[in-house]
Parts: structure tokens; C-alpha cells; sequence
């Protein structure tokens, strides 16, 4: 029996699992059961994939020079298939660095895994193996679909999070899933001595407003101007209980707070009804905003990523658009 | 101090899935810019040399990719660049972060810098000519966020991503000329940041909301003009793109995760259902 591993590097923050971790052993058992199923077609049943979950003790995994310095021994002895961690910043800071590293495959933001007969894709430049990655582009209006050459190579993926859920199916695969303690030794790697990390700062002041808020009116770069925000204001004036709110750019134009900022990076949102305005709907803004109960999206473009999160989609110019609502609603 | 800033060029046209569906089309009025954080980027090395002119500063900008490049680093220049690094490559399509870093790492490698000037030498130098390298956190159309720190892995040099804040101000350390260590502020998610101290030579991947990166002005429009951008072919160097082990199999639309119902007519039927749709729900009164 030839084993082979799927190595889940499991994230912390201060010491507390993220929840990431779950999404990265449903990502690993998808992978798993790829590969279970190929072997199944091929009666080939010699190789058997198996889940680590490594779990890294007594080093703070913020310090990613560090951190990289450690993990690459350990890499190395374990010589895994396939190597999961979070798109997270985190994540972003280790990987492709850590990628060049062992001198593997990187494939980044992840967000399906794809089975795939290998004579779909075309012999020559495609790829020959069963697995296919999907990763997505352009602002999240589209996925492309990766594969590699062979299979014989590490490939290291991160993992967009929102994208793999632990379901009830893979209860099955716990015994499958072995968990691991690894404690830091000492490293010995001299780029470890050109770097000093500080202290983390809570800079952000949770947003009660924002949280409180039964409607929200949210826009984004499409709105064109500063000014602009006058019409957001007076569409979010429409509803009891509003708040408004803006996408990332906005606030680092300084259009608006950054208590006002929705995303990864700000607020976590799921009011009654989320009003989106001239917003892309890159996966940074969706992972802010998904679980509202409501989603209606202005935007320009048919096909704009926003609208495959929206309940209504409104194909317009959305400064044409407000004023029109705000007409008929005093109508 | 010697900065070099990474810039990727990137189409702002519109961008529709091609025939085969095996790739994106870019609108027939092709416009590019210089890819947002890239342009972050730039402008924190436009105000480091402002500050720290007594420094001999210089900022030199690289691209990576087809003819029209040129254009975006031109356009660096203008914004207040030295010099403008051009790797000509012929690849169309999706290249994945680990070619480019390596084409970035290989020009680098090959360059030396006296005083504001740069050269290619033959040879690959073996240390980093540069004291700081700032490349955006990622690129605004494949979003791999790769480059950054694969460069710095391929000159072993540290890297910092997600930076929003560098202080000269705390500890500065001149020696030599030089600054020594920078202090830096990186960005997690939620709010959270983390100060961090480097050595430099250093990598910094830069996330927007840093600055507001400025327009290039007329004097360094036509500064730029006059002056040559040093290229380098990628056609002989040995990372060309069928060394890329990445293969796109194919590009389509993500599933929708809810009913998206497309409201037709006119604006004001839309304006009209949309109310009603909102008042039948009772969230709009
Ligand atoms: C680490 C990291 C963290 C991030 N965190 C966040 C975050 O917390 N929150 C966040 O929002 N972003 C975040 N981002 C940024 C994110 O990647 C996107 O760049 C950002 O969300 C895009 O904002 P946008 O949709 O307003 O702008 P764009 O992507 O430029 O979209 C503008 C939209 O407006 C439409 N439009 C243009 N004109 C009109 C018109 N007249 N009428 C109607 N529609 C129009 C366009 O079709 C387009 O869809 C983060 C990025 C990184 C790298």
C-alpha cells in the first residue's frame, strides 16, 4: 500500500483555532474523495490519500519568517501530495514564499475543486491528471479553471474561505483525519534575525451601527464621485432603521469611515435587506455581506459577480437608478 | 536608499469569455492602467524619495509583460520613477505568479545600480542591488497575490505583506547613508494590524488605503519621454512560458448562489417593482 498525504495546516489566531481550519479539511476531503473515486475507475486501489491536520505549538504563526523556517523541515520529512492553508492574510504572508521554498506548485484563493477525466482536457497543453482547481479572476466575475502538468510535484493551495463547508457526509471521513501536535525546535535560518514582530492592534472599534442596522445601503467605486454619496444617503433616507455603507475603495479614498466599511477586512454584516450600489462584488465585499437576508444590486454591468449573491438584480446606471426609486416611492 | 516598485499593467476594457471559452476577450478599445495596489505601491516609494532625497533616493519601476507595458511604465515615470525596467514577454493569457516572480527575480539579479543609473550586466549579481522592493498585495485582475513574496524568497530577502503604514520616524537608523530598519504596520482581517520591525533589504507588499497615489505630472511626462527604458527580451532567457506549470483548462461564469430575478422594462418599472417587491416584504413602508 502506497500511502500519500493531504498535510491541513491548521490556523490560529492569539492561541484560538479559525474556523478556516474546518473549511480546509472539507477542501481536503473533496481532494480525498477525488482521488478514492479514481481509484475506484482504475481499480487501482494501492494508493490511499490520507488527511493531516498539523496544529503548530509554541510558535506565533503571525511571525511567518519564522514560521516558513519552521514548517519547511517538517514539509520536507512528510513529503505530502497536496498542502492546504488559509487565503487568509495570514496565509498570503507564508505560502507563495514558503512555495519557493520547497520548490512546489502554488495555486492560490482556491474555491472549487473540480474531478475531471483527463481526456476532456486537450493532450498537449492541458493537464493530465484528475484534479482541476478553481480560482477566481477579474473582481470574481469569473473562474478560471487550473490544472498541472503532473501530479508528482507538492502543490500547495490556499483556500478562499466561504467556499468549503464541513457537511454531514463527511462525519465519515473522522477516522480518516489524523490530527497532529508539532512543537517548535530551533530553527536555524539566518533571515530570522532581520525581523522583529511587534504587537497586534485592535484598531478597529466594532460597529454598532452598522450591526444595529435593518437596511443598508451600501455603494461601491461605480457610484463615480465623492459627491454621489448624497444620493446613497437619501435612497438609505428611504427606509426606517438605515444605515449607509461602502466597499473598500471607498474607504480608502476617504469617502467614508472605516467604521462604514464592509468586507474581510471590516464589517462582518446581515441586516433585513442589503442595497448594493456600483460594487463588484469581489470576494473580499461578498465575505461581509453574504448572509443577509435580503440582497438587491444595482450595477451596470450584466454580469457583474454581485448578482450571483443577490436576490434581485437591477441591470442600470445606478445614479439614474436611485433617482427613479426615490421618485416613485413618493409617488 | 534604492527602491524598486513592481507594476503589472492591466486592461480596464471590458472583459467578455472568448469563443472557446478558454479565455477572456478585453473590449476592441483596449485601455490599461496600472493595476490599483501596484499604484499604491508607487506612490509610498514616490513619498519615501521625496523624504529621504538627502538619502541619494532613487525609485526604479519593473514590469513584466507584452509591448504595451511600456505604456504603464511611461506612465510610473511620470508619476516620479528614475527609471523603467521593461521584461518584454509574448505570453497571452493567464501566467501564473511563480513564472512572473521568477522573471522578475532573473532581471533584478542582473542588475546594477551606480547612483541614479542603472545597467544589465551579463552576469547575475548574487546580492539584491535594491534596499527596498514594493509590489502591490496583489494584482487587481488574477488576484494570485504570489509575486511579492516569491520575489523575495528567489533574492532571500524578508517579506512583509499587507502593508498600510511605513515609519521612518521611530528608530531611524542612517548609517552609511542608508537607512538600516523600517518599521511597518500589516493588516489582518477585522480591523487587526501588526507592527513589525526589518532589516532591509527588504519586500513590502503594499494594500491600498496607504495613500492616494497621485497623477503624473506634465515636467515628468516629458522627463520620461526623453529617457529609455532598459529591456530585456524574455524570448532567450529560459523562463519562457512553456515553463509555466500551471495550465488553464478553462474560464467560465461562477454558480449563482441566489435566484438573482433580472427586473426588466424600463428604469422606472424596475424603480416600480422594486418598491413593490420591498413593500410586499415589508421593508420599505
Ligand atoms: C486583502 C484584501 C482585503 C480586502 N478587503 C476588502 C473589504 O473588506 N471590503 C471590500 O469591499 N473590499 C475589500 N478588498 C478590495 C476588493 O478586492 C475589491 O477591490 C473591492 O471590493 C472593489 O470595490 P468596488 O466593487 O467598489 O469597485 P470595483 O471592483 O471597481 O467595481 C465597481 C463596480 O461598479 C460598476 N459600475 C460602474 N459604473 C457604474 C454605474 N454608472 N452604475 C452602476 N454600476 C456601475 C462596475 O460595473 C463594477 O462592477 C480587499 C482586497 C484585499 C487584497
Amino acid at each position: 500500500m502506497n500511502n500519500k498525504t493531504i498535510l491541513v495546516i491548521a490556523e490560529y489566531l492569539d492561541g484560538k483555532l479559525n474556523p478556516i481550519t474546518d473549511e480546509l479539511i472539507a477542501c481536503a476531503i473533496e481532494i480525498k474523495k477525488i482521488f478514492d473515486l479514481k481509484a475506484k475507475d482504475i481499480s487501482e486501489v494501492n494508493v490511499l490519500y490520507e488527511i493531516k491536520v498539523i496544529h503548530f505549538k509554541g510558535i506565533n504563526s503571525l511571525e511567518s519568517e519564522k514560521y516558513k523556517s519552521f514548517l519547511f523541515p517538517i514539509i520536507r520529512e512528510i513529503n505530502p501530495s497536496f498542502i492546504l492553508m488559509g487565503h487568509t492574510s495570514q496565509g498570503i504572508d507564508i505560502a507563495s514564499g514558503l512555495a519557493v521554498r520547497i520548490g512546489c506548485n502554488c495555486i492560490t484563493n482556491i474555491n472549487k475543486i473540480i474531478y475531471s477525466q483527463p481526456e476532456n482536457i486537450d493532450g498537449s497543453e492541458g493537464s493530465k491528471s484528475n484534479i482541476l482547481f478553481s480560482r477566481s479572476v477579474f473582481k470574481g466575475k469569473f473562474n478560471t479553471i487550473v490544472g498541472v502538468e503532473n501530479l508528482e510535484t507538492i502543490i500547495l493551495l490556499t483556500i478562499q474561505s466561504g467556499s468549503f463547508y464541513i457537511k454531514d457526509c463527511c462525519k465519515e471521513y473522522n477516522n480518516i483525519i489524523s490530527n497532529e501536535e508539532c512543537y517548535l525546535s530551533n530553527v536555524d535560518d539566518s533571515i530570522i534575525s532581520l525581523i522583529e514582530y511587534g504587537d497586534i492592534v485592535y484598531s478597529c472599534t466594532t460597529n454598532s451601527k452598522l450591526n444595529e442596522a435593518k437596511v443598508i445601503v451600501a455603494c461601491g467605486r461605480g457610484i463615480g464621485d465623492k459627491e454621489n454619496i448624497e444620493y446613497i444617503k437619501k435612497m438609505a433616507a428611504c427606509f426606517t432603521g438605515s444605515a449607509v455603507a461602502g466597499s473598500r475603495p471607498l474607504i480608502d479614498m476617504g469617502w467614508l469611515p472605516y467604521e462604514q466599511q464592509v468586507g474581510i477586512t471590516g464589517a462582518i454584516v446581515s441586516p433585513e435587506l442589503y442595497l448594493a450600489v456600483g460594487i463588484s462584488g469581489s470576494s473580499q465585499h461578498i465575505a461581509g455581506m453574504k448572509d443577509s437576508k435580503f440582497i438587491v444590486s444595482v450595477n451596470k454591468d450584466p454580469n457583474a459577480a454581485i448578482f450571483n449573491f443577490s436576490d434581485i438584480s437591477i441591470v442600470e446606471d445606478c445614479l439614474s437608478f436611485i433617482e427613479e426609486f426615490i421618485y416613485s416611492k413618493q409617488a | 536608499m534604492k527602491i524598486l516598485v513592481c507594476i503589472k499593467q492591466i486592461s480596464t476594457s471590458e472583459i467578455n469569455l472568448n469563443g472557446s471559452g478558454k479565455w477572456v476577450t478585453q473590449g476592441s478599445s483596449s485601455s490599461f492602467a496600472i493595476s490599483r495596489f501596484d499604484e499604491n505601491a508607487l506612490e509610498e516609494a514616490i513619498l519615501l524619495k521625496e523624504r529621504f532625497g538627502m538619502l541619494n533616493t532613487s525609485v526604479d519601476v519593473i514590469s513584466v509583460g507584452s509591448q504595451t507595458a511600456a505604456e504603464s511604465i511611461k506612465r510610473g515615470m511620470g508619476m516620479g520613477a528614475d527609471n523603467g525596467i521593461h521584461v518584454i514577454t509574448e505570453d497571452k493569457g493567464y501566467v501564473s505568479g511563480s513564472l512572473t516572480a521568477l522573471r522578475v527575480a532573473t532581471m533584478i539579479k542582473k542588475i546594477s545600480k551606480s547612483g541614479n543609473t542603472i545597467k544589465m550586466e551579463e552576469s547575475d549579481y548574487s546580492l539584491c542591488p535594491y534596499d527596498l522592493i514594493l509590489t502591490g498585495i496583489m494584482s487587481e485582475d488574477l488576484m494570485q497575490a504570489q509575486v511579492g513574496p516569491m520575489v523575495a524568497e528567489h533574492l532571500g530577502i524578508p517579506c512583509i505583506t499587507s502593508v498600510v503604514k511605513i515609519n521612518f520616524d521611530d528608530n531611524l537608523n542612517v548609517s552609511d547613508n542608508r537607512i538600516d530598519k523600517i518599521e511597518v504596520q500589516r493588516e489582518l482581517e477585522g480591523g487587526i494590524r501588526q507592527n513589525i520591525k526589518v532589516k532591509l533589504p527588504a519586500l513590502l507588499t503594499i494594500q491600498a488605503g496607504i495613500n492616494q497615489p497621485r497623477y503624473p505630472s506634465l515636467s515628468n511626462i516629458l522627463r520620461a519621454n526623453k529617457k529609455e527604458i532598459l529591456t530585456y527580451n524574455i524570448v532567450d532567457a529560459q523562463s519562457s512560458s512553456s515553463f509555466d506549470p500551471l495550465k488553464v483548462i478553462r474560464v467560465e461564469y461562477p454558480e449563482k448562489k441566489r435566484a438573482g430575478k433580472i427586473l426588466n422594462g424600463t428604469t422606472k418599472d424596475k424603480a416600480m417593482e422594486l418598491k413593490n417587491i420591498l413593500k410586499q416584504r415589508g421593508l420599505l413602508i
